[in-house]
């Protein structure tokens, strides 16, 4: 491509003035094969060299290497004290360039027929478009840059348009700068009109101008001018910088180097290489540090949370739903049942290094909230983490003071349509709540429930205002509070809540489960689609973006959730895995076997990027942290009794499988590996993580509880209702069979 | 067990009635499933249904003798709670109770009219 582009200015040219870049450009056409570096033209290869050479105040060099490079492509008639303090190729583009920061437009213009300019061709408008701005999606068709519409690209012609910027310039330095009125008119007369290039509707408006020099204040700034009539010496660099930007759209890039080219392209290089590796998580500063050139940039696979730290076990609870606090100070656990736990986050820092496990590090159990009649579904944590709003199948939404563990305030979602329950019928009851959010500005809170009700609360719980009539199934609100977005069964919905209105309605799919809002871009809403994928939609234009699927989830509701940086997205499974992918490419990067029954939930602490917690049916919170970390191998038994809502803790330090890992951390530690220790080298694959990690982190050993669970529902039940002995027998017989339930229903 | 993800009834005519688990909401039937209101379950009235939804079957048949005959049935829990809510007839005995096979009992104490 460079080749073909530097013959075919060498043949639009003849050799006009001495500048070496022109030389170098025509030598590089003509000698091509000679002169290609692998791949690259070498006179580039110079010009960037001898560019970074004077960026790092090597000026010595920089000459030396300007005649060097004279010799070897400069006519062999000039001689090397031609070259003598000039920068390379670009003496006339930089006194051109000078002039016009001097102000001296004519002399400028003058060195337009001189300088090397694009052929009709090569000038592309600059394309606003950027995918996390969709840029595709043109909103000003009017703004077309004028380079493009205008038709007759020649050559005289597109130095006409260069004299007709100059001189506009010159115009509005005269008009706009406080000089004279009457002179930017001469201007406009005797400079402006004649030129063969003069779009009428810029003539019109520069004389417009001169009436009423503030009736278009985005021309004037367009064009880089303030409207303030500022005479400063600050405006009118401004404005001349502005100029040299436009009009270097219309110069061959071989004559005008950017600035500090060559770092632009080694950053280029890093991020790309950034990119590329899916597992970075971060944006840590402190990373470049570390960020050698001499070779390519490695995220620190050890950094990557692909390993439990902590494993706490509830006997007799399934783990519903799971959520750290915007500080990242507590996390709430929501077992199947009415009571939440609150866990106070360990201190399982990477940055500290790896130190020796201690028992202030764990999660430990920090209070219980005991006073909803039945499961807990869905919890939410006010901005500060103070306090805690949950809801459930009673149809109470509570506001809980985390500290005291006191519920504050007790709100009931009523019907808006309440049927007279009539003594044939059952009675009505409350509606179960399947979402509570707060507004992060706290001044409220949403509750949504799948009896077709989304009520908008003030945050002393006095209803402000109600949707009826959509179920729904699930909802998120903006960072800025001023948007619900909300999911039924195959729709998405978004609601304002300034204007109380409705705004948005897209059809997504057939069985949506949860929705969730990315917190870099407000308008992205990742949503679970049964069965077995993830969605990412932008809401605001109703654009699929992305989807991400490996996962399974065919009856359950499995949560989802993404690092601080966004980089990664991790989502739970009925397989008992973690997935994670990786949110630009939406490649899957790790799958790793992580319980031994379906994952409800995940959470990925506010802060850390290498810490994120699951919850599962196999009773288990489980706390992921880095590969690298040494860990606390004790395993954490969270009892609690039914009746008095007191809890008890017990770590037990007999398990099997954690002995063994033990012995393994210890190995590390024989053999002297620091932070960099990277276990899963010897897999030897480009993605190290990607592994089912099956041979740890089970608890094996451990018998399954799930059965004797479902009797001590039952018992529950009984006390309640006084069921007969048989059927209490049957129920037996039904938990024994549980897993092969579904074959069953299919042979009937 | 997670939480299920549950189908909604959604009929047109809002004189439809819906009946969902007592304990956690799941739909379960409409009135227009309603075959018969004049019957008797374990917790006292009971409704014979076509079809009910977002339900489990035990697995095992249970023989239950009852004032019109011999039936084998298997017992209908709810799918996200497990709460009982009847059972479906699999085969019936007598010759003109045939058309409950197949038919499901919903007990009225196990359930509640939603939206």
């Amino acid at each position: 491509m460079t080749k073909n582009h530097s013959s075919k200015v060498s043949k639009q040219k003849t050799s006009k003035g001495s500048s070496i870049s022109m030389l170098l450009a025509q030598t590089a056409a003509t000698t091509s094969t000679y002169d290609a570096y692998c791949g690259f033209s070498k006179p580039e290869l110079i010009n960037l060299t001898i560019q970074l050479l004077n960026d790092l105040g090597l000026q010595k060099s920089s000459q030396t290497l300007q005649e060097e490079a004279a010799q070897l492509y400069g006519p062999k008639n000039s001689s090397p004290s031609a070259f003598k303090g000039k920068l390379s190729g670009r003496s006339v583009l930089e006194s051109f360039l000078n002039q016009i920061k001097e102000g001296e437009f004519d002399k400028a213009e003058k060195l337009v027929d001189k300088l090397d300019l694009k052929s009709g061709q090569n000038i592309n408008p600059k394309v606003n478009c950027a995918f996390s701005d969709l840029g595709w999606v043109n909103d000003h068709p009017n703004e077309l840059n004028p380079i493009s519409s205008t038709p007759n690209n020649n050559e005289q012609s597109i130095k006409n348009q260069v004299i007709f910027l100059i001189r506009k310039q010159k115009f509005l330095e005269f008009l706009l700068l406080g000089k004279s009125s009457k002179a930017a008119l001469n201007i406009l007369k005797t400079e402006i009109s004649p030129l063969s290039y003069s779009p009428p509707n810029e003539i019109n408006m520069l004389s417009s101008l001169i009436v009423d020099d503030a009736s278009n204040v985005a021309y004037i700034q367009a064009n880089g001018f303030e409207t303030n009539r500022s005479n400063s010496q600050s405006a009118q660099e401004k404005s001349r910088n502005s100029l040299i930007a436009k009009i270097s759209d219309y110069i061959v890039p071989h004559s005008l180097l950017p600035p500090h080219r060559l770092l632009t392209l080694l950053t280029q290089a890093q991020n790309y290489q950034k990119s590329m590796n899916l597992i970075t998580l971060d944006d840590d500063p402190l990373n470049n540090d570390q960020c050698s050139l001499y070779e390519d940039y490695i995220y620190p696979a050890d950094k990557f949370p692909c390993k439990i730290l902590q494993s706490i076990r509830h006997p007799g609870k399934q783990i519903w739903f799971v959520r750290f606090d915007p500080t990242g100070k507590y996390l709430a656990v929501v077992p199947n049942d009415s009571k939440i736990l609150i866990y106070s986050v360990g201190e399982f820092g990477y940055n500290d290094g790896i130190k020796s496990p201690d028992n202030n590090m764990q999660f430990k159990l920090h209070g219980m909230l005991t006073g909803h009649g039945k499961e807990v579904l869905y919890c939410s944590w006010s901005n500060d983490g103070t306090k805690l709003l949950s809801g459930g199948y009673d149809g109470q939404v509570r506001l809980w003071d985390v500290e005291s563990g006191k519920c504050l305030q007790k709100t009931h979602v009523l019907l808006s349509k309440n049927d007279s329950p009539s003594a044939k019928e059952p009675s009505s009851v409350a509606p179960s709540i399947k979402a509570v959010e707060w507004l992060p500005n706290g001044d409220g809170f949403i509750v949504g429930s799948p009896e077709k009700e989304l009520v908008y609360f003030s945050s002393d719980g006095e209803e402000k205002y109600r949707w009826s009539g959509i179920r729904i199934l699930d909802l998120a609100v903006t960072c800025d509070s001023k948007y619900v977005v909300a999911i039924s069964r195959s729709n998405l919905y978004v609601f304002d809540l300034i204007n109380n209105r409705k705004i948005r309605d897209i059809h997504i799919g057939i069985k949506l489960t949860t929705v969730d809002l990315s917190r870099k871009n407000q308008h992205q809403a990742i949503i679970h689609v049964m069965p077995d994928t993830i969605q990412i939609w932008d809401w605001k234009l109703g654009i699929h973006l992305k989807k991400f699927t490996g996962q399974k989830q065919e009856e359950f509701i499995v949560r989802s959730t993404m690092d601080p940086s966004e980089r990664v997205l991790v989502s739970g499974s009925e397989d008992g895995r973690v997935y994670m992918w990786n949110t630009k490419f939406s490649a899957l990067v790790l799958a790793i076997k992580g319980h031994r029954k379906l994952i409800n939930a995940v959470d990925y602490h506010p802060k850390y990027p290498w810490m994120f917690v699951t919850g599962s049916d196999d009773e288990t919170v489980k706390v992921w942290g880095p590969n690298a970390a040494l860990r606390i191998i004790q395993e954490t038994k969270i009892t609690i009794s039914n009746d008095t809502g007191a809890f008890s803790s017990t770590c037990d330090d007999e398990n099997v499988d954690h002995a063994v890992e033990i012995e393994n951390d210890l190995d590390k530690e024989k053999n002297g590996n620091g932070l960099r220790t990277n276990n899963r080298g010897s897999r030897g694959s480009s993605h190290p993580l990607v592994a089912d990690d099956d041979d740890d982190d089970d608890d094996d050993d451990d018998d399954d509880d799930f059965g004797e669970y479902n009797d001590v529902i039952d018992d529950d039940e009984e006390e309640v209702e006084e069921d007969d002995d048989d059927e209490d027998n049957d129920d037996d017989d039904y938990d024994d069979d549980d897993e092969e339930q579904e074959d069953d229903d299919m042979v009937e | 067990m997670g939480i299920r993800h549950s189908d909604h009834w959604e009929p047109e005519s809002p004189s439809v009635k819906i009946y969902a688990c007592q304990n956690c909401k799941t739909h379960l039937a409409t009135s227009k499933m309603i075959i018969s209101r004049d019957y008797r379950g374990r917790t006292g009235k009971a409704y014979l249904l076509k079809n009910v939804i977002n339900i489990k079957t035990s697995k095992k048949i249970t023989k239950e003798e009852m004032t019109t005959g011999k039936y084998l049935i298997r017992y209908i829990y709810c799918h996200q709670c497990g709460s009982n809510i009847g059972w479906k007839y699999i085969k019936a005995d007598e010759r003109d109770q045939l058309y409950k096979q197949g038919r499901y009992i919903m007990e009225i104490k196990r359930v509640c009219c939603t939206v």
